[in-house]
């Protein structure tokens, strides 16, 4: 485990989010640590972060065209955004998600 | 070419790199190979993809196993697992993914399971854990595995106990209960004054051909005069030599075939002799047998058949004795009694005053000796009496017993006065017999400074009703109480009083052998009642009699 600058972010107003993976690949569970890692070491703030297993509950896909896994879907606040891989790079995820933050 | 405003192309144009942004991501994604699988719609179902497809089998089998199957983190955070696990604890597959396993692990098994958890990080470990949600603790197997280098995580397979370990609690407890009943059964046995022998047969083509020893408690083994080893799992025949000789193969043979229990005494060859009674009952395949020593309870009887016949010719010689010797009595007491009163009548001038009184004492002892005899018999008789009930009505039987005393009564002035009266079932002979001897004594025995006041008083009632507990109390009496204010008696003597020859006055005094309240109290014994008297001296005697209503 490398140790990361922990920087906190305040979220600003509600953030959900889903994160789709598919079962005991690889990067599926890479991911579910990284973003638990994530949540819990950069995030403050009221957030729901819902974690779908593609494997379980296939129907969870339908609301989209198509769903990669790993994926985080931010669905609030809009725009929606996806990101797709394991989320290795708490920063980038935040930036990539257009997170707002509070200074 | 058409102009379009400058801030709608503006707005387009981010909208455009927004999407691009997107895409782009999605094949940097790709290209970087961190997509594993993608779903989309088709028609109405949705199709998975998995890119690396080798282990679709193993997939199928982890997901739908009936085990939980988890890959933990190194620190422990649960980044899979599959439904069993899920369903196992109750708990949305929400609440469970992401978080420490260490939060469904019991305080109790933590320990433990931080050291299974070390070493499934860089090998193999298994033991029994429990796991913990909210109230619910569930016994669990579970088996980790480091699966390192290929994943960076420890593969962990869990076993519900929940299921064997109930089984394991009822299996403990029937054993309990099954060495609880053992033992019960064993202290009965061992404290029960039989012996007790099971026998299980042994067959050789379905023939009976011996019986294995299967129990024997102490008495049993004490009768065979063996210690246990050499009984209990050792053949019948072989502990009992000469069983088939004694009869005992056949009737155990004969229990086991037909079903059916018998008993019978036994007198084995043994000395001193004894005798059992014993019980064979068949069981299963088997027969259980069980005996008891009844030698001191025959020699008891054969005693007791020896002084009933005894007794039984001791009363047929009194009966004949009384019989024939009293009239054998009174016979020559009666010439006695003639010929003094003949010497008395005729002789009277020739006789010395002294001849005169020594004549006279004669006649009065042989007088008495007469009414000995008299009352001696009539006690035997009465004793002895085939009798024969009818319902009789006591104002007759008193009337019958005061005429006899009329003169007697006149003479003393003395007031009777009778109430209540009644019915009931008795020998009339008998209860005339009974009020006159209890009248005589009543005018025998009274005072010369007072008139006689006797009165004879009679009521009905429960034996309940009557502070007396030699009365059986659920049966009906007919209480009668003859009561006078004559000399009486000293209260010490009111039992004493009935015992024959019993006599608290000289001869001299008053007349009487003494016999007289023993055959009342006979009397009243013949019909199941009971008789008691008090008496106050120099103020009158009292005498309850109890008898019961109808014959019993």
């Amino acid at each position: 485990m490398v140790d990361r600058p922990k920087d906190k972010f305040v979220v600003e107003g509600k953030l959900v989010l889903q994160l789709y993976v598919s079962g005991m690949s690889p990067r599926s569970m890479e991911a579910i640590e990284n973003i638990r890692r994530l949540c819990d070491e950069h995030l403050q703030g009221v957030f729901d972060l819902e974690v779908i297993d593609l494997y379980k509950n296939p129907e969870a896909a339908s609301e989209q065209q198509i769903v990669f896994s790993p994926s985080l879907i931010k669905q609030l606040p809009l725009p929606k955004k996806t990101l797709i891989g394991t989320f290795s790079d708490a920063d980038k995820v935040i930036k990539g998600l257009g997170i707002h933050i509070k200074e | 070419m058409k102009s379009v405003p400058t801030e709608s192309l503006l707005s387009r144009i981010e909208e455009l790199e927004f999407r691009l942004a997107e895409s782009e991501q999605l094949i940097d994604a790709i290209k970087a190979g961190e997509v594993d699988a993608f779903a989309f719609r088709k028609n109405q179902s949705h199709e998975i993809y998995t890119l690396h497809s080798g282990d679709y089998a193993y997939r199928i089998l982890v997901e739908n196993i009936n085990e939980g199957a988890l890959n933990l983190s190194e620190d422990g955070l649960i980044v899979y697992t599959n439904t069993y696990f899920c369903d196992l604890l109750h708990v949305p597959y929400d609440k469970i993914i992401g978080n420490s396993i260490f939060n469904f692990i019991h305080p109790s098994s933590e320990k433990l399971f931080k050291e299974l958890f070390e070493k499934g990080l860089t090998g193999k470990s298994n033991g029994e854990i429990i796991l913990s949600i909210g109230a619910t603790n569930i016994p669990s197997y579970v088996s980790l595995t480091s699966l390192y280098p290929t994943l960076s995580t420890v593969g962990m397979i869990v076993t519900d106990l929940t299921e064997k370990k109930r089984q394991e609690l009822l299996l403990k407890q029937r054993n309990a209960e099954l060495t609880h009943s053992k033992n019960l059964i064993n202290n009965i046995l061992q404290s029960t004054n039989h012996g007790v022998l099971s026998y299980l047969a042994i067959r050789k083509q379905n023939e009976v051909i011996d019986f294995e020893i299967q129990y024997a408690n102490d008495i049993a083994l004490k009768q065979l005069d063996l210690p246990a080893e050499k009984v209990i799992g050792k053949k019948y025949l072989t502990v009992i030599p000469n069983a088939k000789e004694l009869g005992l193969w056949d009737r155990i043979v004969r229990v086991l075939n037909t079903g059916i229990a018998e008993s019978h005494e036994l007198t084995p060859p043994g000395d001193p002799i004894r005798h059992f009674i014993a019980y064979f009952v068949p069981l299963g395949d088997g027969v259980t047998v069980t005996f008891i020593d009844i030698t001191d309870q025959k020699h008891h009887a054969q005693l007791l058949e020896e002084k009933n016949l005894q007794l039984a010719k001791m009363n047929e010689e009194l009966q004949t004795f009384n019989f024939v010797s009293s009239h054998d009595l009174q016979e020559p007491l009666r010439k006695i009694q003639l010929f003094s009163s003949l010497l008395l009548k005729e002789e009277r001038e020739h006789l010395s005053h002294n001849g005169k009184t020594y004549l006279d004492r004669m006649q009065k002892t042989a007088e008495r000796m007469q009414m000995l005899i008299g009352d001696l018999l009539a006690y035997f008789q009465i004793k002895n009496a085939k009798t024969r009930f009818e319902r009789t009505d006591l104002n007759d039987i008193l009337a019958e017993s005061l005429t006899l005393f009329e003169e007697s009564i006149k003479e003393k002035g003395a007031a009777i006065t009778f109430a209540g009266l009644c019915e009931i079932d008795a020998v009339p002979f008998q209860l005339r017999q009974l009020f006159q001897n209890l009248l005589g004594n009543a005018l025998k025995f009274s005072s010369p400074h007072r008139q006689l006041q006797l009165t004879i008083n009679c009521e009905k009632g429960k034996g309940a009703e009557f502070s007396n507990p030699d009365l059986s109390p659920g049966i009906e009496y007919c209480h009668i109480i003859f009561e006078d204010n004559g000399i009486g008696f000293a209260a010490v003597y009111n039992e004493r009083i009935f015992e024959a020859f019993q006599r608290l006055h000289e001869y001299d005094e008053y007349k009487g052998t003494g016999i007289g309240l023993a055959i009342c109290k006979t009397i009243v014994e013949n019909h199941r009642g009971i008789i008691k008297a008090s008496g106050i001296l120099n103020e009158g005697a009292r005498f309850d009699i109890f008898i019961p209503m109808n014959r019993v």
